[in-house]
C-alpha cells in the first residue's frame, strides 16, 4: 500500500451546529412550548419537562419525587395503566417518566403518523394521573430494593457523601432516603407532592422530529385547560468550597473509590465553555492527562473520568477513579500533580487542538443523534437561562479557546485548598497512604 | 437486531426480593413462554409488535448519527451480497403470522436449551475455589 493511501486526508475545520428553526410559544395558562421540525426519519419526540424534582423535597421526603414519578405511570382518571401502555405501543412508542434533581420529565418518541394522538395521551398522563393507592406498596417495595442495591455499591456511597458535603442543608445534598422514611410515604403524600409541584406554569413542552399534522393545535387542545399554578420557587444552593477529606470504611475492599471536586462557574458564565475544554483536556476524555497518567502509564485504574455536573444555575467539577487499594495514595498524588501542572503551565497548542476537535465533533454528533437529543440540549439551554445562540456558537467558542485560557481557568477554578475529597476503601490499608491529604 | 447472521442469545435478567424464590420467577416466565408455544397469539398483538419494530428500526437507522444505517447496509453487503435488503425489512415484518410465532417459540424457547445464572449475595463459596493469597 502506498504511503498516500495509509495517511488519512486532513479533515476540514469543524463546522458550527445549526439548530433548525424552532417555534416557541406559550399557552394562556403559562405553559411554554417549543416545536422543532428536525430530521427525515418519521418519528417525533414529545417531552414535557416540569420544574419539579428532588429540589422540592423536604429532609424527610427524599425520593418522594421518584415515588410520584413511579405512581404517575399507573394510569389516569380515564385510562388504566395497561391502556396507556397499549395505546403508546400502538403508536410505536412508550411514555417514560423520570425525576431528577430539578426536573421531572414525561415524554416519549412515537411514529410521526401518530403525533397528535401521542400528544393527547402524554397530556392525559401529565395532567390527570390517577395516583392509585393500591399500587403504592409494590412501587415502594421496588424503590426499597433499588435503595439497597445502590447502597451496596461503593461508587454510590462515594457519590452520596460527595453531594452531602458539597450541598449541606440543601435537597441536592440528600442522595438517599432512610428506608424507614421511604416505607412511610403515603398516597396522600404523593398526591400532595403532585398537586403542589405539577402545573402549567412549571412546565415546558418540547416536540422535535418529523412533524406531521397540526401539533400546535393538538398541544392547545390537550394542555390549554391545565391549571396554571405558580412557578417553581427559587431555592439557590451554595456549594461548599472547603477542603475536606471524607473516608468511608469498606473493610477488605480491593479497590478505593475516589471522588475529588469543587464548585466551578455556572453554565451562564462566559468561562463555562472554557471550563468544559479544560475538563476534557485534564480528565474528561479518553485522551486526557489524568487518564493517560493513572490508566495508560501507571495502570492504577481502569475507568478514571472527570466531568462537570450541573444543577440549576450552578456547576461543579469532579474527578472520579476506582483504584487498586495499594495505590490509593499514589493515585491521589498523580491526580493533584496533573491539576497543579495545568495550573502552572499552558498546554501545547497541539494537545489543545486535539481536544477541541474532539469536543466540537461530539457536540455535533450528540445533537444529531436523535430528536430527543435535541430536546435535551434545548432544555439545558432554557433551564440554565442561556440564549439559544449557545448551541450555534458552541463550536466556535470551543475552537477559540487558547492554551493560556486553559491555564488561567485551571488556576482560577481548580483550587486544591477548596476541594472535597471522598475515599471509599479499606481504612486499615489506606489510612497511612491518604494521611497527607488530611489537612492542608 | 438485524445486523447478524447466526444464532444469538435471547436473555432476560432481573433483581428480585429475597422473599421470592428463583423457582417462582422461572415459573412465571415459563407460563408466558408456554402460552406462546401452545396458543396462537392475537393478530392485534402482532400488529402492535410490527408497529414497535418499525419504530425501533427507524431508531436503529439513525443510531450514532447515521452509523446504524451504514452498519446494516454493510452487514447485508457482507452476508447477502445485497445491501438493498435494508429496504425490504419492513415488508418482512408484515409476513409474520400467529402460526409462525408459535413455531418459532416451540423451536427456540425450549427449557432444555436454557441456562439459568443466579447470583446470591452472602451465599457460601464452593469449597473447590483456591484460597486467597495472603498479602
Amino acid at each position: 500500500m502506498s504511503p498516500l493511501k495509509e495517511t488519512p486526508p486532513q479533515g476540514p475545520p469543524p463546522k458550527p451546529f445549526h439548530l433548525p428553526a424552532a417555534a416557541d410559544f406559550s399557552l394562556p395558562n403559562g405553559m411554554r412550548v417549543t416545536i422543532v421540525p428536525y430530521g427525515i426519519v418519521p418519528k417525533v419526540a414529545v417531552r414535557a419537562v416540569v420544574a419539579a424534582g428532588a429540589i422540592d423535597e423536604s429532609a424527610g421526603q427524599v425520593w418522594l419525587s421518584r415515588l410520584t414519578a413511579a405512581l404517575m405511570k399507573e394510569g389516569t382518571r380515564t385510562r388504566p395503566a395497561e391502556q396507556v401502555a397499549r395505546e403508546a405501543a400502538e403508536m410505536g412508542g412508550q411514555i417514560e417518566i423520570d425525576s431528577g434533581s430539578d426536573h421531572t420529565s414525561v415524554g416519549g418518541v412515537a411514529l410521526s403518523d401518530f403525533g397528535r394522538q401521542f400528544v393527547a395521551l402524554l397530556a392525559d398522563v401529565l395532567t390527570t394521573p390517577l395516583l392509585p393507592a393500591d399500587e403504592l406498596p409494590r412501587l415502594q417495595a421496588d424503590l426499597i430494593r433499588e435503595l439497597s442495591i445502590e447502597k451496596s455499591q461503593p461508587e454510590a456511597l462515594a457519590q452520596e457523601r460527595f453531594v452531602g458535603t458539597l450541598f449541606p442543608d440543601h435537597p441536592y445534598g440528600r442522595a438517599f432516603p432512610a428506608e424507614i422514611d421511604l416505607q412511610g410515604y403515603t398516597t396522600e403524600d404523593v398526591r400532595a407532592f403532585y398537586r403542589k409541584n405539577f402545573n402549567a406554569a412549571r412546565t415546558h413542552l418540547y416536540i422535535a422530529g418529523k412533524i406531521e399534522g397540526d401539533l400546535r393545535r393538538a398541544v392547545e387542545d390537550a394542555l390549554g385547560g391545565w391549571a396554571k399554578g405558580s412557578p417553581a420557587p427559587d431555592l439557590p444552593a451554595h456549594p461548599a468550597e472547603t477542603r475536606s477529606l471524607q473516608i468511608i470504611d469498606r473493610p477488605g475492599a480491593e479497590q478505593s473509590n475516589l471522588l475529588i471536586g469543587l464548585p466551578v462557574a455556572a453554565p451562564s458564565s462566559p468561562d463555562y465553555i472554557k471550563l468544559e475544554v479544560m475538563d476534557s483536556l485534564l480528565g474528561g476524555s479518553f485522551a486526557s492527562r489524568i487518564t493517560s497518567n493513572i490508566r495508560e502509564q501507571k495502570g492504577y485504574t481502569y475507568s478514571p473520568v472527570s466531568q462537570i455536573g450541573t444543577r440549576r444555575h450552578l456547576a461543579y467539577w469532579v474527578q472520579s477513579a476506582d483504584v487498586t487499594t495499594a495505590v490509593t495514595g499514589p493515585s491521589l498524588d498523580e491526580i493533584f500533580y496533573e491539576i497543579d501542572r495545568l495550573r502552572n503551565e499552558p498546554p501545547s497548542a497541539e494537545e489543545l487542538q486535539g481536544i477541541q476537535n474532539y469536543l466540537s465533533g461530539i457536540f455535533v454528533l450528540r445533537n444529531t443523534i436523535s430528536p430527543d437529543a435535541i430536546i435535551g440540549q434545548l432544555h439545558f439551554v432554557d433551564a440554565q437561562g442561556l440564549d439559544r445562540s449557545y448551541l450555534s456558537t458552541y463550536v466556535r467558542k470551543v475552537m477559540d479557546v487558547t492554551p493560556t485560557d486553559i491555564q488561567s481557568i485551571a488556576e482560577t477554578y481548580l483550587v486544591p485548598s477548596k476541594m472535597t475529597i471522598v475515599v471509599v476503601g479499606d481504612k486499615a490499608q489506606i489510612d497511612d497512604q491518604i494521611a497527607p491529604y488530611e489537612t492542608q | 437486531m438485524f445486523n447478524y447472521d447466526g444464532p444469538m442469545l435471547w436473555t432476560a435478567s432481573l433483581f428480585h426480593d429475597a422473599t421470592v424464590e428463583p423457582a417462582q420467577i422461572l415459573s412465571a416466565i415459563d407460563d408466558v413462554i408456554e402460552s406462546l408455544r401452545c396458543k396462537p397469539v392475537d393478530q392485534s398483538l402482532i400488529d402492535r409488535s410490527i408497529t414497535k419494530m418499525r419504530s425501533s428500526l427507524y431508531d436503529t437507522l439513525t443510531q450514532f448519527g447515521g452509523f446504524g444505517r451504514a452498519d446494516l447496509m454493510a452487514c447485508y453487503a457482507l452476508f447477502d451480497d445485497d445491501p438493498s435488503r435494508i429496504d425490504s425489512l419492513e415488508s418482512e415484518f408484515r409476513k409474520v403470522t400467529p402460526e409462525l410465532v408459535g413455531r418459532t417459540a416451540r423451536e427456540y424457547l425450549r427449557n432444555t436449551n436454557r441456562t439459568v445464572l443466579l447470583i446470591e449475595p452472602g451465599a457460601a463459596l464452593p469449597e473447590t475455589l483456591p484460597e486467597e493469597e495472603s498479602v
